[in-house]
């Protein structure tokens, strides 16, 4: 139901009084308009500095070496002014914009030096060099999508090989997946704690919070495809069903509907990656979408019914 | 927060790229320069968005051009799967024509090199492509009818 039609109904109820509800409606109005105007400037911030970074590594076939270089370093020094003029005086719209075009300045720069100097250096360098250099201005942001972009590069920047040597022994051996799921718990919750005293000056605690239980997700959800045979499928769906209890049963004691929700709905469709990964003759897979639409039901009926119990509960009445 | 404080920590960023490239080209200007040989890294993969990838050709190179007159093999270019690759950057529009007239250089007898700027102990900086002896601007007007 909307919130006008909400706030009507609770006027006819004379739960709240007409001037309360025209106080409250356009209190959400701005609140919803704030986000979407941080959005665009987060958009077009984006935009301008793509545009940037894709203008100077262009070939510039008829301009000299030195010309490109000392272009590049004057705009950037005049972005950085207004960055810095941007936050001392709070004007967080602005501020925004000019700290992801100041980040992107940084890879844009390196990958310049990088072409006229004809460097050999490869994405891992590019992107440790990146991510530690742009640091001060992701450090400023409170644009959490932003801060979890700096946390995909910093990882992009580890030893690939290393990472496909860590994927290849959980994808066969469940105490990895065990031990990858228990170390980016762990992270997340020390992300979690970083954030409750970093909050008032970075987001990236969060941003780092976030990256790892969504590293987390993307593990858990890949054991559809990896564990093929018998007992170690199962056992990797039941890690993976706890993986999904226990994030539910946290979420009801930090009294988190939304995060409740999202697990709900990634447990189906989590049934629904077990049925497309085992996809064989059309009969059995007829049979075994029928099975798995009237577990989903079951799924959904049992999850109102107990999203109406834990409303009731007193823990989502603090 | 400090304003200077502020200020000077997003200008480090901006000072270390300025004071790197600088030291860059010091690099390249003053180092001695080195002519090698050079030939195809990997026939899947010549070109890879607007530079050549090559390998160094050792057993073409004049090793005496260095002080001791060995070849310091492990000083150029980066480690890969397949080798070691080196990158000469070429504007996109002449990447095409160029991959095609290298590859034709057994055929035609070209020969292709690298003017790199050495330094001992630091990574060699390349300057220059070179075909037949002429950089390789010149050689791509003169080779046109190539294409045809």
């Amino acid at each position: 139901m909307k919130l006008a039609n909400k706030l009507q109904n609770w006027v006819k109820q004379g739960l709240i009084s007409p001037t309360q509800a025209e106080q409250i409606l356009l209190s959400e109005q701005s609140d919803h308009s704030n986000m979407v105007w941080k959005w665009m400037y987060g958009i077009a911030g984006l935009f301008i500095g793509l545009g940037i970074i894709l203008i100077i590594s262009a070939n510039w076939d008829y301009i000299p070496a030195w010309l490109k270089l000392f272009g590049n370093f004057a705009i950037w020094a005049a972005v950085l002014y207004h960055t810095c003029q941007s936050v001392i005086n709070k004007k967080s719209k602005i501020s925004e914009i000019l700290l992801v075009v100041s980040f992107l300045f940084v890879g844009a720069t390196i990958g310049l030096i990088g072409q006229i100097f004809n460097l050999n250096g490869g994405w891992q360098s590019f992107a440790m060099a990146w991510s530690l250099l742009g640091l001060p201005y992701v450090f400023f942001s409170r644009l959490l999508s932003f801060n979890f972009c700096w946390n995909v590069l910093f990882f992009t920047s580890f030893d690939f090989n290393f990472i496909e040597r860590v994927l290849n022994y959980i994808n066969q051996h469940l105490d990895g997946l065990i031990l990858a799921l228990a170390v980016l718990s762990l992270l997340s919750y020390a992300g979690k704690k970083l954030d409750e005293s970093a909050n008032k000056y970075t987001l990236l605690p969060k941003a780092f919070q976030n990256f790892s239980m969504f590293t987390a997700y993307i593990l858990v959800f890949s054991t559809c495809f990896w564990y093929n045979t018998g007992i170690i499928s199962v056992a990797a769906y039941i890690i993976a069903f706890l993986f999904f209890g226990v994030r539910m049963f946290m979420a009801v004691k930090a009294q988190d509907m939304i995060s409740f929700k999202r697990n709900a709905i990634a447990v189906e469709v989590y049934i629904f990656l077990i049925f497309v990964s085992r996809f064989e003759n059309l009969l059995l897979s007829g049979f075994g979408f029928i099975v798995a639409g009237i577990a989903v039901l079951a799924l959904i009926y049992s999850l109102r019914k107990t999203s109406k119990y834990i409303k009731t509960m007193e823990v989502f009445h603090g | 927060m400090d304003k200077k404080f502020l200020a000077l920590l997003f200008f480090i960023p901006f000072a270390a790229l300025a004071v790197w490239a600088m030291w860059l080209y010091v690099q390249q200007a003053t180092g001695q320069e080195i002519r090698v040989a050079v030939t195809g890294y990997d026939p899947r993969d010549l070109l890879s968005g607007h530079y050549i990838q090559y390998t160094i050709d050792w057993e073409k190179t004049d090793c005496t051009q260095f002080a001791d007159g060995k070849c310091p093999k492990e000083e150029f270019c980066k480690e890969h799967h397949w080798g070691r690759q080196c990158r000469f950057y070429v504007p996109e529009k002449n990447a095409q024509e160029l991959d095609r007239l290298f590859w034709r250089r057994n055929d035609t007898d070209m020969v292709f090199e690298v003017v790199y700027s050495y330094h001992k102990g630091s990574e060699p900086l390349a300057k220059q492509l070179l075909i037949n002896g002429k950089d390789w601007r010149e050689s791509l007007v003169e080779n046109m009818p190539l294409k045809r």
